[in-house]
């Protein structure tokens, strides 16, 4: 509690980048806060400063560009990414997950580039959108640049952004009607928890041959995952309980949990084949 | 004749003050000049402390005090005075107090804190029970005492007896079931303020006893009983928690006659969950006999309960427990053993069911277990074995009212109608329950007293030593009086907070308050209503015995137009030469019994039963154990406010499926790691499922209008009754709460391999 937290409040980008000549390091990016201040208040950060994002307006709203790609702004809420419209019809997978998260207060305040900058290895947005090929935009006084879902995450609480970089925008293809899509997520809970094991999947299929399968895990691994193997696995294969259970196996060997508070790791590689299992059961549902 | 207001649900009496957030709780209690204080804990759970330097937070601007145990008397506190205010020479757990603080302000007062170098020589902590009562422990706890043993609790029967009902049993079951420690998570955290001046100490404080509580600060403090005065903020949850009078109360009174200055200390939440009281950690091995019909021939418990460092009013617990393992069903031998064990974790203490639960969740898993082994049904099992009205059970408690078998049929009788869905397995089970129900004497005195006093506007006042730590008695307690005396409930008002104020009462604890608070209650009324009936019979000129009181009048029952208004009659007795006032006073001690040193006795003067029926559907892939419907079933006497009872019910309920599901307090080297309400897993308004409350009516004759008690009861059996339905579902027996999804998906792949081979 010794020392003072500077707190500054730029309007714009161009705003920004002055303030981040000095004491990179020892600033937080502030945006919902719902991560950064409880770890701030239980002194698991050093900084001598927060930058709030909340007044950058560049930052926010979601549309649809000529390329069928869907453009979050990184302050987006989580109750905006479940409720709004474009959100819902073009990456649904995204509104439901967004709705499993936290509890009403939290999600009136939490952002989507709060959620993947933490970068928890359960973040609940990271498998729906590793899914969905996002790609992220950061951006520093440099300029800016295009990063995949996939490489942002390096390990927990670790990103690929560079010191001054800030993440202004989420890019998500639209999901076409035919894509079937999951994400289960369990806790110990129904609400205000944080996923034991999440499963995100997405599979297009050709009757009943699987086209192209992707399928994300959180919370089992030191980063959200893809599971290439078990998609490989099912891409040509027709979807049944065999093949079912072999993608499951496979995502369960690629998975590699710690056992925490929360629970063991044995269990969370048990809970991994379950809700893979389930949730290619449940796309095969979908019409 | 019926009863107009009892019976009848009523709301809350402090709901609307409670709603709009006028209520005032220790937290928003301040006085002029208030000081913020703050205790420095060790951050060790067993360390020898070397040296304290408090010189640079005396010289930080803003601060007022710095204690550490030097500047105190040295008295000892707690339980078999095992504990001190501010640690001298030793901490024994994480969270123990070193130092208290006062300063202008929160952030002085922390800042504070964090200047205090405590120089440790840490010892090597002992944390498993068992462990601390091996031979080879060479830790200490307490090295005076020279063995980590606090205390003991012995009861049996006749011995040969036991050995040869052993012998003959058709069925003998043994095995261990091991409870968690898990806290009470009150809303409002611990908390008090103090103020000294001119040698009178008034402190705010949420007591659950605040006339032991005067005691024990006396005992604390050194400043005599007689110069304290206990005020109660609105409580924000008691639990049992709020039993104890805790060290930083009497570091927070040193505090303020340091200062001269009011001081309140409030808890965060972490300290609530490292240094508020738990409940006990308990290791049960049981055994149960029963013949080849059912019925039960012996049951054997040995207990271990994890203590903590230090005692607490929950070392006592085995008190009750030892009543579930003597007299919860019939069962005519018994042997119960329970040793109380120093560790280096949190102390515990009491929450609600005061050791009930943990036993309670042995036996009634036993008895399924039982069933299943005799190839029986559950619910016959237990009806075979039911305790009935006129028993007196090994203890020597004597059953009055009882209506166990009506609730066990009741509980379970509209579950399990709907078939499994795909990959789901659903079951139900049901556990049933023994609590004291009319009051439990543990104390020399049981009692309560009561003071009613009649306004000449026919408004009553209510002065009962009675605490509503949010159970609802102020609610009860207006009800009975306005039925007594022929007035609204709104026209009764209630003072309980002030020890200047109210009489004596031993405190809320044992599900007492509807009992005998409403009995002393019930009495100081009837008092004045006899008054005011002589006086309207001179008035009306009518046969006392004729006159009824209704509606705040007063009238001659076959003639009601002959009637006199209550506030009349009170202004007739004021308002002349030798008036008189209308006050009726009462003290209400229930004809019960301390038990002697072979715990014989019938503590309380009636008992509660009850039970649980639960339907869960378990998950086949993941083992997640969804709770579909809670049926609870409970003999409450009579229902003075049904609403009330629901609402205890399913907060009962609440608590009990938390206890069976999913909340567990985890250490690690005594230090609570999950203290905050994301990882200690409280279940939300999602995770609970319908709750259906069944009241039954047994009209106990010692009770105010026929009540028991309910407070605890309701929280019970739900973990057992979980249990039981997770076993009926899919084969697989939790011994060991929570019932995780970990631990049903090993016991299903157990079931799954042992299957395959």
């Amino acid at each position: 509690m010794t020392g003072t937290l500077k707190y500054e409040t730029p309007h714009s980008l161009a705003e920004l980048w002055p303030l981040l000549v000095s004491d990179r390091e020892l600033t937080g990016f502030l945006a919902g806060g719902t991560d950064l201040i409880v770890k701030y208040k239980r002194k698991q950060l050093n900084l001598t400063r927060f930058i709030d994002l909340k007044n950058i307006e560049s930052l926010k709203g979601i549309w649809l560009d000529e390329n069928k790609n869907l453009h979050i702004g990184s302050l987006t809420t989580l109750t905006e990414l479940h409720t709004h419209p474009l959100i819902q019809k073009h990456a649904p997978l995204l509104a439901a997950a967004a709705r499993k998260m936290a509890s009403v207060q939290i999600r009136n305040r939490a952002t989507i580039g709060g959620n993947l900058c933490n970068a928890a290895p359960s973040a609940d947005l990271a498998p729906p959108l590793l899914v969905l090929d996002a790609v992220v935009k950061l951006e520093s006084d440099q300029g800016a640049r295009e990063l995949s879902i996939k490489s942002l995450f390096t390990g927990p609480g670790q990103t690929a952004l560079k010191i001054g970089e800030v993440m202004t925008e989420v890019m998500v293809p639209v999901s076409e009607p035919s894509d079937k899509v999951t994400y289960l997520k369990q806790g110990l809970r129904q609400a205000m928890d944080i996923a034991m094991a999440g499963v995100a999947v997405k599979l297009n299929m050709s009757g009943n041959l699987c086209q192209e399968a992707a399928i994300a895990l959180g919370a089992v691994a030191p980063t959200p995952i893809r599971v290439k193997a078990a998609e490989e696995w099912l891409r040509g294969q027709r979807i049944n309980e065999q093949s079912i259970a072999k993608a499951a196996e496979l995502a369960k060997i690629a998975a590699n949990p710690i056992s925490d508070v929360r629970t063991t790791a044995d269990y969370r590689s048990e809970l991994v084949s379950a809700l893979v299992t389930k949730a290619i059961q449940e796309c095969m549902t979908q019409v | 004749m019926p009863e107009m207001i009892v019976g009848k649900s009523a709301t809350k009496y402090d709901a609307f003050a409670k709603v709009i957030g006028e209520a005032q709780y220790i937290q928003d209690l301040t006085q002029p000049r208030m000081l913020w204080g703050k205790i420095l804990r060790s951050s060790l759970p067993h360390a020898r402390i070397l040296n304290i330097d408090t010189s640079k937070a005396e010289k930080l601007l803003g601060v007022k005090a710095v204690l550490t145990a030097k500047d105190l008397p040295g008295r000892r506190i707690g339980f078999g005075n095992d504990n001190e205010v501010l640690k001298r020479n030793k901490v024994r757990c994480v969270g123990d107090e070193i130092a208290a603080v006062a300063a202008v302000d929160e952030a002085t007062a922390i800042e504070a804190m964090s200047l205090i170098k405590v120089e440790f020589e840490p010892l090597t902590a002992v944390f498993d029970p068992e462990l601390a009562m091996a031979e080879n422990c060479n830790v200490l706890v307490h090295e005076s005492r020279g063995s980590n043993l606090s205390l003991e609790y012995h009861f049996e029967t006749d011995e040969a007896a036991l050995a040869a009902s052993l012998d003959q049993a058709a069925v003998v079951l043994e095995d261990r079931f091991t409870l968690p420690f898990v806290t009470s998570s009150a809303m409002a955290t611990h908390g008090c303020m103090a103020l000294y001046r001119n040698g009178e100490l008034t402190i705010w404080t949420p007591t659950q006893v605040p006339f032991l509580y005067q005691h024990e600060l006396m005992m604390a403090t050194g400043i005599p009983g007689n110069r304290i005065r206990v005020i109660q903020p609105t409580i924000g949850g008691g639990f049992g928690a709020k039993l104890d009078m805790y060290p930083y109360e009497a570091a927070c009174v040193h505090l303020s006659m340091v200062t001269g200055l009011p001081v309140k200390i409030v808890f965060t939440r972490e300290e609530e969950f490292q240094a508020s009281r738990p409940r006990q950690p308990m290791i049960i091995d049981l055994v149960t006999a029963a013949d080849r019909d059912g019925h039960l021939l012996a049951r054997k418990a040995k207990v271990i309960c994890d203590n903590g460092a230090y005692n607490s009013w929950g070392s006592t617990t085995p008190f009750v427990g030892m009543q579930t393992i003597s007299s919860l069903y019939r069962v005519p031998n018994v042997r119960y053993d329970a040793q109380i064990v120093y560790t280096n974790n949190p102390y515990s203490g009491a929450m609600r069911g005061y050791g009930n639960p943990q036993h309670t969740f042995a036996v009634e898993s036993h008895m399924d277990m039982l069933a299943a082994k005799l190839g029986m049904d559950p619910l016959t099992v237990r009806l075979i074995n039911a305790n009935q009205s006129g028993d007196v059970t090994p203890q020597k408690m004597k059953i009055t009212s009882c209506a166990f078998s009506e609730t066990l049929r009741e509980a379970g009788k509209e579950l399990g109608s709907l078939p499994s869905e795909p990959g789901k397995l659903r079951g139900k089970g049901i556990a049933g329950l023994l609590h004291v129900g009319g009051g439990a004497r543990v104390y020399r005195s049981d009692g309560c007293g009561a003071v009613v006093k009649l306004d000449d506007m026919g408004r009553a006042v209510l002065l009962t030593g009675a605490t509503d730590m949010g159970q609802g008695s102020d609610t009860i307690l207006t009800q009975i009086v306005a039925e007594v005396l022929g007035l609204e409930i709104k026209d009764v008002k209630v003072i309980n907070n002030d020890t200047n104020l109210t009489p004596w009462d031993v405190g809320s604890h044992a599900s007492r308050t509807t009992f005998i608070a409403g009995n002393a209650a019930k009495i100081a009324a009837e008092k004045v209503r006899s008054q005011l009936i002589t006086a309207a019979a001179q008035i009306l000129n009518a046969n006392p015995d004729q006159l009824l009181l209704r509606n705040k009048r007063i009238m001659v029952e076959d003639a009601p137009e002959r009637f006199v208004d209550i506030g009349k009659i009170v202004r007739s007795l004021h308002f002349k030469q030798d008036g008189k006032l209308l006050v009726g006073e009462a003290f209400y001690d229930p004809p019960t019994e301390m038990q002697d040193n072979q715990f014989l006795g019938n503590v309380s003067a009636a008992y509660a039963f009850g039970a649980h029926g639960v339907e869960v559907e378990v998950d086949r892939a993941t083992g997640v154990v969804k709770v579909l419907k809670v049926a609870a079933a409970h003999d409450v006497g009579k229902a003075i406010n049904p609403l009330a009872i629901q609402g205890q019910i399913e907060g009962g309920c609440a608590m009990g499926l938390g206890y069976a599901l999913s909340e567990e307090m985890k250490l690690r080297e005594g230090r609570v790691i999950n203290a905050n309400f994301l990882d200690y897993r409280l279940l939300t308004a999602v995770d609970i499922p319908e709750i259906e409350g069944i009241i039954v009516e047994s009209d106990e004759q010692e009770g105010p209008f026929g009540a028991k008690g309910i407070g605890e009861a309701c929280c019970i059996p739900t973990g057992a009754a979980v249990a039981n339905a997770v076993y009926a579902a899919t084969g697989v027996r939790i011994k060991e709460l929570p019932i995780t999804p970990a631990k049903v998906l090993e016991g299903l792949n157990k079931m799954r391999s042992t299957f395959d081979t």
